[in-house]
């Protein structure tokens, strides 16, 4: 059994305009010790996903159906002080934006000190204040012991971010939940803190879901990926397996509009915007900007199929040829995808 | 901080942050290119086009480019229908205010008493179907005067809130537009706000001698400063932005810039400010009538017929009890609607 | 931090002398003698002379400003027309009364706004938020005086309704004159309150684990607050210019009192003092609610205020 098991989960917001499913039959599992990603352009719902799990979904949205089960406990179910006791103990999590996420009012080394007396009745005042001092020199911090009592105003964003992961690591916690934790930060601070990220999984055994738009995190950071696109998870696997053959369009896409230094090919850009939420296509939710869309994508949604051992992919491209039946058309069909053609062959004996 | 978060604003209002540094950095080239209509709003940059030379259509288009909402009228009445159709509150205080001021302005058709007429055999009569308000110490019909002081209650809130918002307009715009007069403007408001509003008006009414004219150029005098500490603010924030920055760059003039450019990016805010200023100078007037520095007999107002009432307040509760009503459902409905506006008109401030 | 209060210390310093010169400026141009208002229809030239000349009653304006701000710095206020007696003997004599007014009528207004605009907050959109946000509102859209009369009325025989000999005799004028600011700070409150639910680190906060009661009273209050304490600050100011009308209504001899007497006996000296006086108090009373959010607020707190 997994440490956390997403299930089917359905998120809605009830807005005046209408019903927005920003999460919609999501379904993630994550073991111990696992680092895995979840990837999607912003407002696919992969924040929505966590804050589901985190219970801090605000109103006029709420998890309609579906379940969420961490370490054999009902999430969506446990009492408000049961998940008091998970939040911030058992499960923590990393903002995308360490500006304000921290309070302004209060000392950085205070903030985090609550966390663990929070969570630890039992340990005195000092012994907090100097498992806080020794954490933040965990995180990095230099002159910790100074930082302790700094105001968060008073520190930079790197600093602030790490900041926060100690407070995240404050408790040893099983699950780390990374929303965007460098998006907001410089690309030379983006490397350390990855870096400061894996060596604390590493020391720690916890397993970490990190949210993210960015492929090259997860190239670097993850060993499993989501991939997500208008609430759906589009494709899922290792990464080195998605990696190596790419099999949804939409990944696809995410790959090729990313710079590469020996390419003097015109930079690529997934046509088009995310489709409003208010007003999905009928069929396949990627189908209006797909290159590789046919009548079939319009008029209904695929499923999540596997093509490859533990590698799923929601796209017709795939689940026509394991249907058996326009294997020479999918061939055709399939022959301009980037990397299709590899995939396409396991796809079919795959099932 | 005020000015910054109204910059913050007015830049997402726009949508995009960027679009600002556009704006700036394609100043030219928009007025270069050029094929047509200008007529409808334009989202985005690469959508402005205007004839090349036409400099007030391409200040005009560039305007619209930054400040334009999604999908949203700005006019007043598309505002106002907004307001009719998601506040019901307002919607009554709306239609209230407008029966309300009808039946002042037919007073004279409406009065069952002629309000001036002295009748001691009725004198201090509690309500009754022959007078639903009762009558006052003289015997007069207070319902009748009610209607008819709502007259000089009406016009105080009127007269002095119009030629204050002209007033404090002009110098919010000349304090926020000419360096050289920021200070000295704002000095200026700052004493005249340091003053408790009702002694300094006491002062003036003093000054001048005590009568309802004088009431006008009292609150006048009092209630510039406020509006143009906002004007300023406002204004300092759009000066800044690309439209009026291009305006600058092509040579039109400060006070076509004040008057085109910048007045009329103020007014929604304007508009919410005078309905909310309306009621602030009903209920000062009141006060400097029950201090005897205000409306003159015979000439009668709301706060007028309140404080004559003072030495029957527990005798004869009725002659306070109706005019205080009357100021009640009038400044009340006010505020409804001055909150409504602003709330369509400024949707960051819904909560 | 000391470099923002001198600052901020030294701008008062304009707009103080800009308040003496305006109200001193305003009443010269009222017309009458002031001979006339203080000894009446019969009186000697010579002592009227006698006495012109040494009220510098003969001086143009301008000598008589700087004469005025003089004396006013060396706590003088010259003489009442109709009290005989200095002007700043009268207002110490009075504003003790004044003062006590406000302090119990700040008092209750934040006892009363405060917890009814956090209540507000948190249950947002309840009958208890409509029922404390209606109440707030009819509290700022109704005179003062209204009130007070009402008030009069319903607890005549209950409590002291007017004049000022014992502590209950300031309970009806206390809430009359905090009730409007009771209406302001709790619409105050609330709105800084459920602004402050939506940032960021109220979210690290219930990410941390820490239950809702907790993360209001630990991460939302502090912050949500500070509008609020300048805002209290501030009140002074409404307050002592409501005093203005509470004074009047029941009684009390205060400074507001004070005030309207000295324009209805046309007593220059006297109003030019105590205006002036409210003022400067009010002036103090923004200082004082800048400089305290400077020391709540870290940011300007550590910074030194920009």
């Amino acid at each position: 059994m997994s440490l956390l098991e997403i299930k089917n989960l359905e998120t809605s917001f009830f807005t005046h305009e209408g019903v927005v499913r920003a999460v919609d039959d999501v379904t993630i599992l994550i073991d111990e010790n696992e680092r895995v990603g979840i990837v999607g352009e912003s407002g696919c719902g992969k924040s929505m996903t966590a804050m589901s799990l985190m219970g801090l979904i605000k109103k006029p949205g709420r998890v309609v159906s579906g379940s969420i089960t961490f370490n054999g406990k009902d999430m969506l179910a446990v009492s408000q002080r049961e998940k008091s006791k998970i939040l911030g103990n058992e499960i923590s999590m990393i903002f995308q934006e360490p500006m304000t996420s921290l309070n302004p009012v209060i000392t950085v080394g205070k903030q985090v000190k609550e966390a663990i007396t929070f969570h630890q009745k039992d340990i005195s005042a000092e012994e907090a204040k100097r498992r806080v001092i020794q954490l933040f020199e965990e995180v990095g911090i230099p002159d910790a012991a100074k930082r302790y009592s700094a105001y968060p105003h008073q520190l930079s964003g790197g600093l602030r971010q790490r900041v926060m992961i100690a407070m995240a690591m404050a408790c040893r916690p099983k699950l780390l939940i990374a929303d965007e934790p460098t998006t907001a930060l410089d690309v030379t601070i983006e490397a350390q803190i990855l870096q400061l990220m894996k060596k604390l999984q590493d020391e720690t055994g916890m397993s970490v879901m990190m949210i993210t738009h960015n492929l090259g995190v997860v190239a670097q950071f993850c060993t499993r990926m989501y991939v997500m696109y208008a609430g759906r998870i589009m494709e899922s696997g290792t990464v080195s397996e998605v990696f190596k053959n790419i099999a949804h369009p939409y990944t696809d896409g995410l790959m090729r509009s990313i710079p590469k230094l020996e390419s003097r090919e015109r930079l690529y850009n997934i046509k088009g915007l995310v489709p409003n939420m208010l007003d999905l296509p009928k069929g396949c939710r990627f189908c209006q900007r797909c290159e590789y869309s046919k009548a079939r994508c319009f008029e209904e949604e695929p499923e999540l199929v596997k093509i490859a051992p533990g590698h799923f992919v929601r796209c017709f491209l795939y689940t026509d040829c394991a249907d058996q039946k326009g294997k020479s058309a999918c061939a055709e069909n399939g022959g301009s995808a980037a990397s299709a053609p590899n995939t396409q062959a396991e796809g079919g004996t795959g099932r | 901080m005020e000015a910054n978060r109204t910059k913050e604003e007015l830049l997402e209002r726009g949508g995009k942050k960027p679009v600002r540094e556009k704006a700036v950095s394609e100043g030219i080239s928009i007025t270069e290119a050029g094929n047509g209509e200008t007529g409808r709003r334009p989202r985005r940059l690469a959508d402005v086009a205007v004839p090349a030379f036409d400099r007030r259509a391409a200040v005009k288009a560039m305007e619209e480019a930054v400040l334009s909402r999604k999908e949203e009228d700005d006019s007043f009445l598309a505002v106002c229908k907004r307001m009719f159709r998601n506040n019901k509150v307002a919607a009554a205080s709306a239609v209230i205010l407008v029966i309300y001021v009808l039946m002042i302005l037919f007073a004279n058709v409406i009065a069952p008493y002629d309000p001036a007429v002295v009748n001691l055999m009725e004198r201090l009569q509690p309500p009754s179907m022959a007078h639903i308000c009762g009558t006052d110490e003289l015997g007069r019909d207070i319902f009748s005067r009610i209607l008819y002081g709502g007259r000089v209650s009406l016009l105080v809130g009127l007269v002095p809130t119009s030629i204050s918002m002209v007033i404090g307009i002009i110098m919010g715009l000349l304090s926020g537009y000419i360096r050289g007069l920021d200070a000295l403007i704002m000095r200026l408001a700052d004493i005249v706000l340091a003053f408790p509003s009702i002694v300094l008006a006491m002062v003036v009414m003093y000054t001048l001698g005590a009568s309802t004219f004088n009431i006008f150029i009292a609150l006048s005098i009092i209630g510039w400063a406020g509006t143009a500490r906002i004007v300023r603010s406002q204004t300092l924030s759009l000066r800044e932005m690309g439209f009026v920055e291009a305006a600058r760059s092509m040579g039109v003039s400060r006070t076509k810039i004040m008057a085109r450019h910048i007045l009329p990016n103020c007014l929604p805010s304007l508009i919410v400010l005078f309905t909310l200023n309306i009621p602030d100078a009903i209920l000062s007037e009141s006060n400097l009538s029950f201090l005897g520095v205000g409306a003159q007999p015979p000439d009668t107002s709301w706060g007028l017929m309140v404080s004559q009432a003072k030495g029957f307040a527990i005798s004869s509760p009725w002659m306070m009890i109706f005019p205080s009503l009357a100021i009640l459902i009038m400044v009340l409905s006010l505020n409804f609607l001055g909150d409504g506006l602003r709330d369509e008109i400024d949707p960051h401030l819904k909560k | 931090m000391i470099k923002y209060v001198t600052k901020r210390i030294l701008i008062t310093i304009p707009i103080l002398i800009g308040v003496v010169y305006l109200i001193f400026v305003m009443l010269s141009v009222v017309p009458g003698d002031p001979i006339t208002v203080m000894m009446g229809e019969k009186v000697k030239p010579d002592v009227i002379e006698n006495l012109m000349e040494r009220m510098h009653l003969n001086d143009p304006w301008y000598v008589r400003f700087v004469w005025y701000i003089r004396d006013a710095l060396r706590g003088d206020f010259g003489e009442s027309y109709k009290l005989h007696r200095s002007v700043s003997s009268v207002i110490a004599n009075a504003f003790p009364k004044t003062l006590m007014l406000a302090v119990t009528a700040a008092c209750f207004s934040w006892i009363i706004g405060i917890p009814a605009g956090i209540l507000s907050a948190v249950k947002k959109n309840s009958i208890i938020d409509r029922l404390f946000m209606g109440f707030a509102l009819c509290g700022v859209s109704v005179p003062a005086f209204s009130v007070g009369m009402l008030l009069q009325n319903l607890f005549n025989g209950i409590l002291p309704v007017s004049g000022f000999s014992s502590p209950r005799h300031l309970i009806l004028p206390a809430v009359v004159l905090g009730w409007g600011a009771a209406g302001t700070i709790a619409r105050l409150t609330r709105s800084s309150l459920l602004e402050v639910l939506e940032e960021d680190y109220i979210r690290t906060a219930r990410a941390k684990g820490l239950m809702p009661l907790r993360v209001i009273v630990t991460h939302a209050l502090q912050n949500s607050l500070l509008p609020v304490i300048t805002m209290m600050a501030i009140q002074v100011s409404s307050l002592l210019s409501g005093a203005v009308i509470t004074e009047t209504l029941f009684s009390i001899p205060g400074i507001g009192r004070l005030t309207v007497d000295a324009i209805n006996t046309r007593d220059m000296p006297l109003l030019q003092g105590t205006v002036i006086f409210t003022t400067a108090i009010i002036i103090l009373g923004n200082l004082v609610a800048d400089i305290l959010y400077s020391v709540v607020d870290p940011r300007i707190r550590v910074e030194g205020g920009k």
